[in-house]
């Protein structure tokens, strides 16, 4: 028992060294950022120094707050969009398959496999034609297709958790689908919805293909502004590492609070 | 007896399938993927530079392929497209299981190691090589060379020798916890009582896990390993700010080779033709993945 004891202690002393390992980076990125700018290039690195948030306060006063709200709006519009469109799918695909079902899916599912230069050449020139170049509504029809896949790939897999015979009954009295997705299955689906959101938001908080050929300054996202951040200021890096730190902060704090649900959730729903 | 068959009947009715369901889905999807892709098969066939308005929009067969395919950036963008998904689908799948195992027998701190061993997934793709290029790859100030130096090594400059494996490096540092999530899935439905059965039979962990916990994991590994070679395959942040696809072009991609082509020399047919290629390739790996997944899943909804 002593043992057995020992070695749990073992496995738990061995993965967090290795978890901390592979957070180094951030850490370091976070640290870094509260030097001073001489301080952070210094070699060898330094540890022991005076470390402040002013570099923060810069960057929230300069150009960051656009960037932000870009990234927030095009992430919530494009996952609104994507969940309206694709529920009655997923509804349809968990509760009446039919026979096509498989294809349907394996089509969807390609649609996101694309690569983005599949696509991206008559988007731009389309773009570009009808002015929906570098504007906020353009990105988020592109990133409604990136979702919409995922919408209806993990939501069919939640709804499959609602008893078949709830559906049955409720039609059976006469109610109609969409009564019965809206006040039946989505909310036996909460944890469902959660887990697709948060992955939603992941993906498209952080991507950058689209954004930095269909946006200019106007619609850039975060991404695209941490890519010219490091072009036109990349000695910079206490200043850098500041916006990059705050770039990234608030998809790691989510991580931070529900990545054990995802584990948890993605991975059930993936393999049923 | 009539009666009950028409109420069958009618109930059966009741019961169909919601007609226009899926229609929102495939509508969208049609417009905004299959439509574009038919139109980049067809701007492949032109020439066409936005640069130079009065040349005229000209038909040119299949002359934007051969004058990609024969120009030696395109192919060795094409070889690191593949290097670049294939070498960190394995290097991953490696880490990943390593990581799996290890959280899978952790018994307390479950949910911080999950957030810790999780958060390299959530880091932007442009704020990654930001990260590993300044701070940790710099020739310099970095911390490798730092590092390297006081153990008495020979300092290195990654990026500017070794472009493809700080590209590489920095793909499996963001990839490999994704490949852990699906291994912790593959071990936690691993069956505990075959694992207990075959150490009361005697056989030591290294058995156990050769003979019963890997042959479990295989299917786990093959899906995870093509799902991220389709999904790594056009990647772009790290190369886009870790390289430049530099020096020259040794670290470019079919991505970043088509990006330049479009933004910098404006050739809609040549970067149309290095789009449908880039599908191409895509195609291949997702037709591999196709044909491992679907038995799985027709069985299932049998």
């Amino acid at each position: 028992m002593k043992a057995r004891r020992r070695h749990g202690l073992l496995v738990a002393i061995a993965t967090f060294a290795v978890a901390l390992l592979l957070c180094f980076p951030i850490l370091w990125l976070f640290f870094t950022s509260l030097k001073t700018e001489s301080d952070a290039i210094a070699t060898p690195p330094t540890l022991f120094v005076p470390l402040s948030f002013e570099h923060y306060r810069q960057a929230l006063s300069g150009e960051y707050p656009h960037f932000l709200k870009n990234t927030v709006i095009v992430t919530a519009a494009s996952i609104a969009i994507a969940f309206l469109l694709g529920l009655p799918a997923a509804y349809k695909l968990a509760f009446f398959p039919g026979r096509k079902a498989n294809d349907f899916l394996f089509f969807v599912l390609s649609t996101r496999f694309m690569p983005g230069v599949a696509v991206i050449v008559p988007i731009f020139l389309l773009y570009t034609r009808i002015g929906l170049i570098d504007t906020l509504p353009g990105l988020v029809l592109m990133y409604t297709t990136l979702n919409l896949p995922i919408v209806v790939w993990l939501m069919r897999s939640f709804f499959k958790d609602v008893p078949y015979e709830l559906i049955e009954a409720s039609l059976l009295e006469g109610a109609s689908h969409s009564r019965i997705l809206w006040e039946t299955v989505l909310p036996l689906s909460k944890a469902g919805l959660a887990t697709t959101a948060f992955l939603l938001i992941i993906l498209t908080w952080n991507e950058f293909f689209f954004a930095v050929n269909l946006s200019g300054h106007q619609a850039a996202t975060l991404p695209v502004f941490m890519a010219s951040f490091f072009t036109s200021e990349g000695q910079s890096w206490a200043r850098m590492s500041a916006a990059a730190f705050l770039a990234v902060l608030p998809v790691l704090l989510l991580g931070w609070v529900a990545s054990r649900a995802l584990v948890k959730n993605v991975l059930a729903g993936a393999v049923k | 007896m009539k009666g009950v068959a028409r109420a069958g009947a009618k109930a059966r009715s009741r019961l169909s399938p919601p007609r226009w369901a899926t229609w929102p889905t495939v509508i969208y999807l049609l417009v905004t993927t299959q439509i574009p892709l038919l139109a980049t098969a067809y701007f492949s066939l032109f020439s066409w530079n936005l640069l130079y308005p009065a040349r005229p929009f000209r038909f040119v067969g299949l002359n934007n392929f051969q004058a990609i395919l024969s120009n030696g950036g395109f192919r060795s963008a094409a070889l690191n497209t593949v290097l670049f998904s294939v070498v960190p689908a394995f290097l991953t799948a490696l880490i990943g299981l390593g990581l799996a195992l290890l959280v899978n027998r952790l018994r307390f701190g479950r949910g911080l190691a999950y957030s810790l061993l999780f958060a390299p997934f959530l880091i932007m793709e442009t704020v990654n090589p930001i990260i590993w290029k300044n701070m940790i790859l710099n020739p310099i100030y970095g911390l490798l060379n730092f590092a390297l130096t006081s153990f008495g090594f020979e300092a290195v400059d990654l990026i500017s020798n070794a472009p493809r494996a700080a590209v590489m490096l920095m793909i499996v540092w963001q990839w490999s916890p994704f490949m852990m999530l699906i291994l912790l899935a593959g071990l936690q439905s691993v069956n505990t009582e075959t694992l207990e059965a075959a150490q009361i039979d005697g056989a030591g962990p290294f058995n156990q896990f050769l003979h019963i916990t890997l042959p479990h994991l295989v299917p786990y590994l093959t899906v995870g390993m093509l799902i991220e070679a389709i999904l790594i395959l056009p990647v772009f942040g790290p190369i886009y700010v870790g390289t430049y696809g530099g020096p020259g072009n040794q670290s470019t991609n079919l991505m970043f080779f088509v990006f330049r082509v479009l933004t910098e020399q404006y050739e809609i047919g040549r970067a149309a033709a290095g789009g449908l290629v880039t599908a191409f390739m895509t195609t291949i790996v997702m037709m591999a993945l196709l044909a491992y997944v679907r038995p799985y899943m027709e069985r299932q909804s049998q």
